[in-house]
């Protein structure tokens, strides 16, 4: 079976485009619109890896990072948080709540391969 | 972005499409916000959501290449960080740079659409949004200091000068010094200045390698409160510095994610990991992940060939039932059952395809409040705008054609109808006026009420103004009738002539355009106390109810909104001469009179407040119709509004009657 990654960000042409690019690399991809929807679908099915951005509304995805490691089951699911902002007090935040990585946006889409590759095998 | 990169993305055209939509739907919330949110105090909320939508576009341009927009976007998004941490008191001019900064954007999407030729300036608005946040007076911050392990303690003299130096910089609190080897010095500081100053304050007297910093207030206006408590101070403090590569922070090597993912998995029992994976099995797309189909896009030609299709299974039926009504008891009882289950089920069918294409007024009235604004700060009036009935849904194409109209509307309301402050107050009334838009569905219309609190309609003036220009009416015209004079071309009573709204061209134009829509615009008003108008407009424009009419041999169809009566009249009854326009007396009217055919059957109708009589062979009978363009499939014919296909099968031309009536009125005047 594919590995599967969820995919959550309120943007839709961003989410689109981090779908897309998974997709191209033959994941399982899912998508939700903010943390909070993301929460739900998390804690019905266990993902193999978790690309959020922060910046949403309802639950933001520090708050979701931070939610889902109270999980047992996404106590080793990499958690990437992937936002324009990257202040080095957010991520340090983002690091304290249980997050795997940082990563910016505009985005590579080549390294975000990299990295993702990396973290669901 | 390199060109395997640009592969992984694909094709990026599809992604410009979901963003050319996305922005426009952030610039339109952006604008709402802006304009609807109390300037004195906005809420969180409010500036959260500007914020997040800024945030989004500024993302997606970023992707996408489109560096103007991210640009501007971003130092929008600073502006609006500021505002939403409460570092930034909102003020007037936040609100003037941001709404300008919505329009450049606007612009700048519809340039990389295709649709403006011309990238718009942006250097400007952006410059003047940086200015407005620079000038934000810095904000005092916290910051839990910890300076340790400690090699050697340090001299007293030293220390004691730097905390009076932090002292200068801002205040120092909770300290708490193990001045020792191997022990640590900690205290809070709150102070304005940036994190780099305070850094280097302290490298002064410790190696800079000990000098650990971490905000103890980094709110997150979109963190519960709650949550910054769950990350301890000491994991801030023990936060490492920014890492060499700016656009990805790994908090763990791959390695190291890899042997602790090995060693949890054989630690956990080879039960749990059957029960794991059990789970995984019933892997199945939960309602959550189907959140977006709850709605979808879909242009709008599907939509409109849908509605086609529709019409023509319509008249399908239409046909079939009137075939069969022909032939009525010779048919099987299974295929009369089958006929009305046939019939039943087109006409939900019919309805279900007709709200597709309904859109919610929403649509119309949002562009309002910008409009009020705008305005009123330029006629230097206080206006308050109240919009009610915004999810009243009318056709999409009608929202198109009401715009215009209402939009003057509300420019009359505000220049001729509102007064400015000082009159208000003399004439007892508060300072602000007040415009209320509602709409509400009655009926088979769409009904829509502009209403001012202003100075009303001035009957003595405009009965002036009506006499100026030849048109007299009885002195003891109802308040009604002498209304009705503002919809007369070149009647304005407006004392100056603005480049608001202009003089003269105004309601009658509204009213044209309304009666166009089959709707019509009715005014109330009291001296002193305001005015009202209301416009009423059917559901939809794709289907009628209608007149069917015989005039040699060939059906037309009459919008029934128009007509008023029918009946047949003796030849002696229409006088005139031939060729100069016949007039019909019914009751006290004259009534000018249009042969269609040579019938004696008249059928009174009305359109833009005048009223002839249409001469027609017969009456056919009164039904629904679809209505199809005539221009789309073949091309404008004065006097024909559209055509229909009838049951059976044979096309039949709308009239259009506000034209014949015009005609039919301009020939019986020649003969005056």
């Amino acid at each position: 079976m594919n590995k599967s990654i969820l995919v959550v960000d309120d943007t839709r042409s961003m989410r689109k485009m981090v779908a897309t690019v998974l997709q191209g690399a033959g994941y399982d991809v899912a998508e939700a619109a903010d943390g909070a929807e993301a929460l739900e679908m998390a804690k019905g099915r266990v993902f193999d890896l978790v690309v959020t951005d922060h910046n949403m509304p309802r639950m933001n995805g520090v708050t979701l990072v931070r939610s889902l490691r109270t999980l047992a089951a996404y106590d080793d699911v990499a958690l990437i948080v992937l936002s324009t902002e990257t202040g080095p007090e957010l991520k340090a935040e983002g690091r304290a709540a249980g997050a795997t990585g940082w990563m910016a946006k505009p985005f590579d889409p080549t390294k975000m391969l990299d990295i993702v590759r990396q973290f669901v095998a | 972005m390199t060109q395997a990169a640009a592969k992984a993305l694909g094709d990026v055209s599809a992604f410009q499409a979901i963003f050319f939509e996305e922005a426009d739907e952030h610039l339109l919330a952006i604008e709402q916000r802006l304009l609807s949110m109390d300037q004195a105090a906005p809420s969180t909320e409010d500036l959260n959501a500007i914020f997040r939508a800024a945030h989004s576009i500024k993302g997606t341009s970023g992707m996408l290449g489109y560096t103007e927009i991210a640009e501007l976007t971003h130092v929008l998004e600073n502006l609006l960080d500021l505002l939403r941490k409460n570092e930034r008191a909102l003020t007037r001019r936040d609100v003037d740079a941001m709404l300008s900064a919505g329009d450049l954007v606007k612009m700048q999407v519809a340039h990389r659409r295709g649709a403006l030729a011309e990238s718009p300036d942006m250097r400007a608005i952006q410059a003047e949004l940086k200015e407005l946040a620079d000038a934000t007076p810095a904000a005092e911050r916290r910051f839990a200091v910890r300076l340790g392990p400690l090699a050697e303690p340090v001299a007293g003299a030293e220390l004691e000068m730097m905390l009076a130096g932090l002292g200068d910089m801002g205040r120092v609190s909770a300290r708490e010094v193990r001045n020792v080897a191997g022990g640590d010095i900690r205290f809070e500081v709150a102070l304005t200045g940036a994190e780099a100053d305070l850094r280097s304050v302290l490298a002064l007297v410790v190696a800079p390698g000990l000098v650990h910093i971490g905000r103890l207030d980094a709110v997150d206006a979109t963190v519960p409160a709650a949550a910054p408590q769950s990350a301890p101070p000491a994991a801030a403090i023990d936060a490492p510095a920014p890492a060499a590569d700016p656009e990805l922070d790994l908090f763990v090597t791959p390695d190291a994610w890899r042997k602790r993912r090995a060693s949890d998995r054989a630690a956990a029992g080879a039960d749990e990991e059957e029960q794991r994976t059990g789970r995984r099995d019933s892997d199945r797309p939960l309602p959550g992940a189907q959140a977006d189909s709850a709605s979808i896009r879909v242009s709008v030609e599907k939509i409109d060939r849908l509605v086609n299709l529709v019409g023509e299974l319509v008249i399908t039926e239409a046909m079939i039932a009137q075939q069969h009504g022909d032939l009525d008891h010779q048919a099987p009882h299974g295929g009369l059952a089958g006929l009305r289950d046939l019939a039943r089920h087109t006409r939900n069918l019919q309805e279900a395809v007709m709200s597709i294409r309904m859109v919610p007024i929403s649509a119309v009235f949002t562009r309002f409040p910008r409009l009020v604004r705008e305005l009123s700060q330029r006629l230097g009036k206080e206006v308050e705008l109240k919009l009610s009935g915004e999810a009243t849904e009318l056709d999409r194409g009608l929202i198109e054609k009401i715009t215009d109209p209402l939009t003057h509307l509300v420019r009359n309301a505000i220049d001729h109808g509102l007064e400015v402050p000082e009159q208000r107050l003399a004439a007892g009334k508060p300072r602000g006026g007040t415009i209320s838009l509602s709409a509400m569905q009655r009926g088979g219309n769409i009904v829509i009420e502009v209403r001012d609190d202003g100075r009303g309609l001035d009957r003595e003036r405009i009965l002036a103004r009506a006499a100026e220009r030849g048109m007299r009416l009885a002195a003891d015209a109802t308040d009604a009738e002498v209304w009705q004079l503002i919809f007369e071309p070149g009647l304005s009573t407006a004392q100056s002539v603005t480049d608001v709204s202009g003089r003269g061209v105004g309601m009658d134009v509204v009213r044209r355009n309304i009666q166009l829509l089959r709707g019509n615009v009715e005014v109330d008003s009291r001296k002193g106390e305001g005015m009202t108008v209301t416009v009423s407009v059917p559901l939809t424009l794709a289907i009628i109810e209608a007149m069917t009419v015989a005039v040699g041999g060939e059906i037309y169809a009459l919008p029934l909104s128009s007509v008023i009566e029918s009946r047949r009249v003796a030849p002696e009854e229409i006088r005139g001469v031939a060729g100069q326009g016949c007039t019909l007396r019914v009751r006290d009217d004259y009534l000018p009179v249009q042969r269609l055919g040579s019938g004696e059957i008249a059928v009174i109708v009305e359109a833009e407040g005048a009223t002839a009589a249409l001469m027609v062979d017969a009456l056919v009978g009164q039904q629904q119709i679809v209505v199809k363009s005539l221009e789309a499939n073949f091309r404008r014919i004065p006097g024909i509004s559209g055509a229909t296909i009838m049951g059976d099968g044979k096309v039949a031309l709308i009239l259009d009657i506000a034209h014949i009536v015009n005609e039919a009125d301009r020939g019986s005047r020649i003969r005056h």
